[in-house]
């Protein structure tokens, strides 16, 4: 390589221009990977972030401090759990409205359920009432790496967040190596977050659903009723693409970290002095009998086990609701949601009545 | 391994720093360390297998499939490092890009790289006969040798399928109850680039064009360089060979012009063509159940995905070379600004065209007899030309389409020529204009033949495009492709007669680098969720 003094100007200029674009370059990635940690984590986790951003507007719309119920838990919660009713049963019952929020998530078991609980308490929100939804096709896992691995992608996670999930065995090495790389290029890393910011409209049709613009204010997504939904060849197909799909998913032996983190993340709301309790979403007929003789067994006794040594209660709703109430057989219509929250609400008054008043709400 | 991916990221920064650093001492030692642990880390990791592997060859082959285009690249460092005190810097520059373009093209299959090594080898030998030899029909004897290997192989990868299968529906049509087995080939990636640079070579050596290239490694760099294996351009032996001789420079303006030519590229591939497919590919999946409206938006869509998928491969590989000191064939010119289509296959895959032009159309007898002759030609090259992009009925048509409608524009354009009143208006701005949009209307339509799979599918599209249908909206929004389209014409316009270079020369520097780092950041922040492969690559 020849540098200095022998450079024609072209040939100068042209060094200028080429180290002038990598620093321009580098710079920008540098200001960006700061401002997405920083000031724009929306950009970071969407998901989460549009999830907590509501809770917070409608905690600080609130008079006084409200009872906070927060219910963690994967798309059968989004779905399922209408937070409005909930929280319009409760606060019939309660001396102060309370606010029960929906914090489900697609894709999101165990691990996801304890990373958003520790980010909520970061970020200054101290539910008092913590529903944890039971996943049981999260819970398992063939080779001991957990199931919700695919939605703990680098770019969701903080620096602080890597040595949380390390006893979990997440992320994978591969998406730990991506960790790092997001440095280098969050322009790449982040586009999908940066155009859906600047210019949804450069996205396909529908792109954006899952970021939460289709959730009301409690962030549940009611799904509609649909007539003769059971009889169209479409729902058949889908019905048997979910059976299919889980119970192959239903087959796997325990998964060890998931386990901890569920356990984790009750002895975390017992720490923090959150009421706890785990809840087994209701399920369809169908769905229920995909079960292997040992498998519901097996996990049934690992959460009896943790309700014997945490006190946690468990709240069985797998068989609340009846069938013509499913859009497919795990995710509840609305009217199925409806259902499902009256009886909830008042699984969860005894819960709630001790610590009514007794716990603040959000801190600041 | 595609030019926009971390892979080839890789593989290039380590090819271009041992390239260029190789006449360094220091940098000699830190690459030979830097191969050894490499190499050391995975032969030790490998180690148990491989005590295995002595006793299965089928595991041998497993073994070396894992380990993958690195270690063959790191090989390759490791030997070139060690050659440099043998052969000196510019040989052993030589063997690292043929060695580099060895794994490059092996990282899809090795075997098919073993298979264009021995193709290579034999018109390296052919050619040396050729120029040897003093008589000529032995002479033709082995351009004929080398032209049926060549198109041979050719065939026999990418037409034999076609040919069982049109016999087989020819022969059910008669009435006989037969179906001929189809053969289990891959067809090699390239092969149609790499077939035409083999003949364009051993043609020239022949006609006494050039000499033959006596530096075997050097003539299977020619043929094997890795920013134009794939899909091109398909570069002259006359131009090329002589570069791979001269003394290589680090030269700060050559690599500025590659990072350009690169990034512009890159810019196409990501933001324009993998957007456009987003567009593009669910409409074609399912013809029927889009609208009229729709087909048409898509059919835009898919005119500038192709434009820019294969013009910005073209623009990469033109940049990687330019970065290692070589220059390849610029193979576009903006075609749809042509006025005509004749002018627009002058533009567009310009490679293809002149190769076609000197190595079929002018043996053929070019424009030299009478009219109809002339349109025999252009017919047969034309659908010759289509041939050789796939190997289907489709693209038969559309080269034969495209051959009548040259033809159909050398009548046009010889009966305008004698009457002003026609010919006048039409070289006006608006009837310019008007022939632009014409062209590219014509060239637009003739593209439903390359996108879909049978001539059922392009007429149901031709019926739809025509007859008023209603069905589904576009699968992304309106505002998305009307960017495009804007962004496009946009950089047309400031192209258009190097009005780029003017403006670019008034630029600051820091305006014109922070233009290079803006042009990559957009590439990157519109590049949609899942990256595709070249079109250009079936080819």
């Amino acid at each position: 390589m020849k540098h200095g003094k022998g450079l024609s100007p072209r040939r100068r200029q042209a060094r200028a221009l080429l180290l002038g674009a990598a620093v321009a370059f580098a710079l920008t990635q540098a200001v960006l990977a700061v401002a997405i940690d920083d000031w724009l984590p929306i950009l970071g986790d969407t998901v989460y972030v549009f999830r907590r951003q509501r809770l917070e507007r409608r905690l600080g719309s609130a008079l006084d401090r409200p009872t906070t119920v927060v219910m963690l838990g994967s798309s059968r919660t989004m779905f399922g759990f209408d937070a409005p009713r909930v929280q319009a049963q409760l606060a019939a019952q309660l001396p102060a409205p309370p606010v029960v929020h929906n914090f489900g998530v697609p894709g999101a078991g165990p691990i996801n359920h304890r990373l958003h609980l520790e980010r909520l308490l970061a970020d200054g929100i101290h539910p008092d009432l913590v529903l944890v939804e039971v996943t049981p096709q999260l819970l398992l896992s063939a080779d001991g790496i957990p199931s919700e691995k695919e939605l703990i992608t680098p770019t969701r996670l903080r620096r602080q967040e890597l040595a949380l999930l390390d006893q979990y065995h997440l992320p994978t090495r591969a998406a730990r190596a991506e960790w790092w790389q997001r440095w280098a290029v969050p322009c790449y890393y982040y586009r999908f977050a940066l155009v859906s910011a600047v210019s949804p409209s450069l996205l396909p049709v529908g792109a954006t659903k899952h970021m939460g613009q289709d959730l009301d204010e409690a962030c549940w997504r009611p799904l509609p009723s649909r007539a003769g939904a059971l009889e169209t060849a479409a729902h058949q197909r889908e019905v048997v693409a979910v059976l299919q799909a889980n119970a192959a998913s239903l087959r796997l032996p325990l998964c060890t970290a998931s386990c901890c983190a569920l356990r984790d993340t009750v002895e975390l709301c017992r720490r923090e002095n959150i009421g706890v309790a785990l809840v087994w979403m209701p399920e369809a007929a169908a769905f229920r009998q995909l079960y292997p003789p040992g498998t519901k067994t097996t996990i049934w006794r690992f959460l009896q086990q943790l309700q014997q040594t945490q006190g946690t209660p468990l709240i069985d709703a797998s068989d609340w609701i009846g069938d013509d109430e499913f859009s497919n057989p795990h995710y509840l219509l609305a009217t199925g949601a409806a259902d499902f929250a009256q009886r909830l609400s008042r699984e969860l008054l005894p819960l709630l009545t001790p610590c009514n008043g007794a716990r603040g709400g959000p801190r600041p | 391994m595609l030019f926009c991916s971390q892979q080839f990221l890789v593989f290039f920064a380590v090819v271009f720093v041992v390239y260029w650093t190789l006449d360094r001492r220091w940098a000699r030692a830190a690459w030979m360390l830097l191969a050894v642990a490499y190499v050391g880390y995975t032969f030790a990791s490998f180690w148990a297998p491989l005590e295995w592997a002595l006793e299965s060859a089928a595991h041998w082959q497993g073994w070396g499939e894992s380990l993958g285009w690195p270690w063959g690249l790191a090989v390759s460092a490791l030997g070139t490092t060690v050659l440099v005190r043998v052969l000196g810097v510019q040989r052993a520059r030589v063997w690292l890009l043929l060695l580099a373009s060895f794994c490059f093209y092996a990282a899809w299959n090795k075997w098919l790289a073993a298979i264009v090594c021995v193709t290579t080898l034999m018109d390296y030998w052919l050619a040396r006969g050729m120029e040897a030899s003093g008589s000529q029909p032995r002479r033709r004897v082995l351009l004929l040798l080398s032209l049926v290997v060549n198109l041979g192989l050719l065939c026999y990868f990418k037409y034999a399928n076609f040919f069982l299968d049109s016999l087989g529906d020819a022969l059910r049509a008669a009435g006989a109850q037969t179906s001929l087995p189809l053969l289990a080939v891959i067809v090699p990636v390239g092969i149609s680039f790499y077939t035409f640079e083999a003949i364009n070579y051993t043609v020239d050596v022949y006609r006494g064009r050039m000499p033959a290239e006596r530096d075997l490694a050097r003539f299977m760099v020619f043929i094997l360089f890795f920013p134009h294996l794939i899909a091109g351009p398909i570069v002259r032996a006359r131009n090329f060979l002589p570069q791979l001789h001269r003394r290589k420079r680090w030269d700060w303006y050559r690599l500025e012009l590659g990072l350009r030519y690169f990034l512009l590229g890159l810019f196409k591939k990501l933001a324009i063509a993998d957007r456009m497919a987003q567009f593009v590919d669910p409409v074609f999946a399912d013809l029927s159940a889009y609208g009229t409206a729709t087909e048409w938006l898509v059919l835009i869509a898919y005119a500038l995905q192709i434009y820019c998928d294969f013009s910005g491969y073209s623009d990469m590989a033109v940049g990687a070379a330019h970065a290692l000191g070589y220059k390849l064939t610029i193979n576009f010119n903006m075609p749809y600004l042509s006025a005509n289509l004749t002018e627009l296959w002058q533009r567009w895959h310009i490679s293809l065209s002149t190769w076609l032009r000197d190595y079929l159309f002018i043996p053929l007898g070019g424009t030299r007899g009478k009219a109809w002759l002339t349109a025999r030609n252009v017919i047969l090259t034309m659908t010759l030309a289509g041939l050789w992009h796939g190997a289907s009925w489709n693209w038969l048509v559309w080269g034969l389409l495209q051959g009548l409608l040259l033809c159909g524009h050398r009548v046009f354009h010889a009966y305008a020529q004698g009457r002003p009143w026609l010919d006048q208006p039409l070289r006006t701005m608006p009837g310019t204009a008007c022939r632009v949009g014409l062209t590219f209307t014509v060239f637009m339509l003739s593209l439903v033949f390359v996108r879909t799979a049978t001539l059922a599918q392009a007429g149901t599209m031709f019926y739809r495009l025509v007859v008023p249908s209603a069905g589904q909206g576009l699968p992304m929004h309106l505002s998305g492709l009307a960017y495009t389209v804007v962004i496009v014409a946009f950089a047309h316009a400031l192209g258009y007669r190097k009005r780029w270079l003017k403006i670019e020369a008034s630029l600051p520097n820091p305006l014109r680098s922070c233009g290079y780092a803006a042009l990559l950041m957009s590439a990157l922040v519109l590049a949609p969720a899942a990256g595709k492969a070249f079109i250009y690559f079936q080819f």
